[in-house]
C-alpha cells in the first residue's frame, strides 16, 4: 500500500486548479463580469493565491532539484 | 409532475449500477470485461450521482405547512415546573441552533466524503486514477465549504428596512418646521470625534454656530441657534466603511477619500457595480452606478426633507465620511438620478 502519485503529478493538479480558480475569482470580480453569484469571492481569490502559491513552491523546489542535481 | 420521485428513482438506479459494478470488482459476479479500475472509477461515479440525486430530490419535495398542535390548557395543579421549562427551553434552543443543511452544504459534503474515500481506496488498490479523482473531488468539496456566503441578504430587504425610519425622519423634520438644510459636521463639532451628526436649523438662512456652541448644548434640539441636531441614516454605513478600511476617516485626507472608497464601494463591500469620485476645490462630485440602495434611494425622492438635504442612506454615509475626512461641514448641494434609477450623481458642498 503506497499512495499512487509522485510530488511531479500534485505539482500538475495544483497548477491546473490555480489556473481554474484565478480564472473564475478574475471572472467573478465586480469590474469584469458577474456580481450577483452569491459566493464569497474574497475567500476565492484567497483560495485562488494559496492554490498558485503551493504550485510556484513545486516549481521552486523542482528548480532547486535541478540546480544541486551532480 | 413530482421530480423529487423522478430523482429518486434515477439514484436508486445509479445505486444498483454502481453495487453491480463495485460486485464485479470484487469478483463475486462477472458483468464486464474491463478493467478494474474502470469498473470502480464507474462505480464511484455512480454512487456520488446517486448521492447528488438524493439531496436534489429532497429538495425538490413539496413543502406541506404542518399544523402546530395547540397546547392542551394545563389545569392549575399542573403548572410545569422551573425545571421542566429550563429542559424545554434548552430542547427549543438546540434544535433552533441544528446546523440547517442546505443544498450547497449537502453537495460540497458529498463531493469531500467522496474524496476521502477515493484517496483511502486509491493507497488500497495503489490506483492513481482514483488518486486524482481523490484529491480533485476533496480539493473542490473543502472549498465549496470554505466560499459558500454565510448569511446572503435579499436586496429588497434592505429598503423594507431602510424607509420607513427615513419617513419617520423626513415627517418629524416637517412638523417640527426645520427648514434649514441639513449640515454635516466634522468631528471638531462634536465630542465624539467618531461619532457624526447633522444639524439642520429652524429657519432657512441661518448661519452654523460655533464648535463650541454645539458642544456646549449637544442635545438633540439645540436653542442657539435653533435647530435640530441628528444622528444621520448613514451613520452606521460608515462605521462599516471604517471598520473595513482599518481606519478612521478622521486620520485620513480627502485624496485619501478619492483613491480608497470607489474600491471599498464596489470590490469589498459590493454596495455599487461603478463609483467614481472627484473632489475639485470645495465640492465633491460622487457618480454611483447601480447601487443595492437604488429603490431607497427612489423611495426617498418622494421625502423632500430627507431628499433635498440629508440624502438616502449612502449618500448621507458618503457625507459624514467626506466631513470627517476633510475637517468642514459638508452639505448636499445637488442629487440627480437617472431615469431608469441606476446612477446617481451627488455634489457635496465643503463650507
Amino acid at each position: 500500500m503506497s499512495f499512487p502519485l509522485t510530488f511531479w503529478d500534485i505539482s500538475l493538479l495544483l497548477a491546473i486548479t490555480a489556473i481554474i480558480l484565478l480564472i473564475t475569482s478574475e471572472m467573478l470580480s465586480p469590474y469584469h463580469g458577474k456580481i450577483n453569484i452569491r459566493i464569497d469571492k474574497k475567500k476565492l481569490k484567497n483560495a485562488a493565491f494559496a492554490v498558485s502559491i503551493l504550485f510556484l513552491a513545486t516549481v521552486a523546489i523542482r528548480i532547486v532539484n535541478i540546480i544541486l542535481a551532480p | 409532475m413530482r421530480y423529487d420521485y423522478i430523482s429518486y428513482i434515477i439514484a436508486i438506479l445509479c445505486l444498483i449500477l454502481a453495487a453491480l459494478l463495485f460486485m464485479g470488482y470484487t469478483q463475486q459476479i462477472q458483468i464486464t470485461t474491463g478493467n478494474k479500475v474502470t469498473d470502480l472509477t464507474i462505480a464511484m461515479f455512480s454512487t456520488i450521482l446517486c448521492s447528488v440525486l438524493l439531496g436534489i430530490g429532497y429538495m425538490a419535495r413539496p413543502k406541506k405547512p404542518t399544523p402546530t398542535p395547540l397546547a392542551a390548557p394545563l389545569p392549575s395543579q399542573q403548572k410545569p415546573t422551573e425545571t421542566e421549562l429550563m429542559k424545554e427551553f434548552k430542547k427549543l434552543e438546540r434544535t433552533q441552533l441544528k446546523p440547517r443543511l442546505n443544498l450547497a452544504n449537502t453537495v460540497s459534503l458529498v463531493l469531500f466524503g467522496t474524496g476521502i474515500a477515493a484517496l483511502t481506496a486509491s493507497i488500497w488498490y495503489s490506483s492513481s486514477t482514483l488518486a486524482f479523482i481523490g484529491l480533485g473531488l476533496t480539493f473542490w468539496g473543502a472549498l465549496f465549504l470554505y466560499i459558500r456566503t454565510e448569511k446572503p441578504i435579499q436586496e429588497n430587504l434592505i429598503d423594507k428596512t431602510a424607509s420607513p425610519s427615513l419617513a419617520t425622519l423626513n415627517q418629524m423634520i416637517t412638523e417640527l418646521g426645520f427648514k434649514g438644510q441639513a449640515v454635516y459636521l466634522p468631528p471638531e463639532y462634536l465630542r465624539d470625534i467618531e461619532s457624526s451628526k447633522v444639524f439642520i436649523a429652524k429657519q432657512e438662512k441661518t448661519r452654523l454656530p460655533t464648535p463650541n456652541q454645539i458642544q456646549k448644548q449637544e442635545k438633540m434640539f439645540v436653542t442657539k441657534p435653533e435647530g435640530i441636531l441628528l444622528t444621520p441614516p448613514g451613520a452606521d454605513l460608515t462605521n462599516l466603511f471604517e471598520k473595513t478600511l482599518d481606519t478612521s476617516f478622521t486620520r485620513v485626507d480627502l485624496q485619501y477619500f478619492e483613491r480608497n472608497m470607489p474600491r471599498l464601494l464596489v470590490e469589498d463591500l459590493e454596495i455599487a457595480e461603478n463609483v467614481e469620485i472627484q473632489a475639485k476645490e470645495n465640492k465633491v462630485y460622487v457618480k454611483i452606478e447601480n447601487s443595492i440602495y437604488k429603490k431607497t434611494h427612489t423611495e426617498t425622492e418622494k421625502l423632500l426633507n430627507v431628499r433635498g438635504s440629508l440624502g438616502c442612506p449612502i449618500c448621507s454615509a458618503l457625507a459624514c465620511a467626506i466631513t470627517k475626512a476633510a475637517g468642514k461641514p459638508v452639505t448636499i448641494e445637488n442629487h440627480q438620478t437617472s431615469e431608469d434609477g441606476r446612477t446617481i450623481t451627488t455634489e457635496y458642498r465643503l463650507l
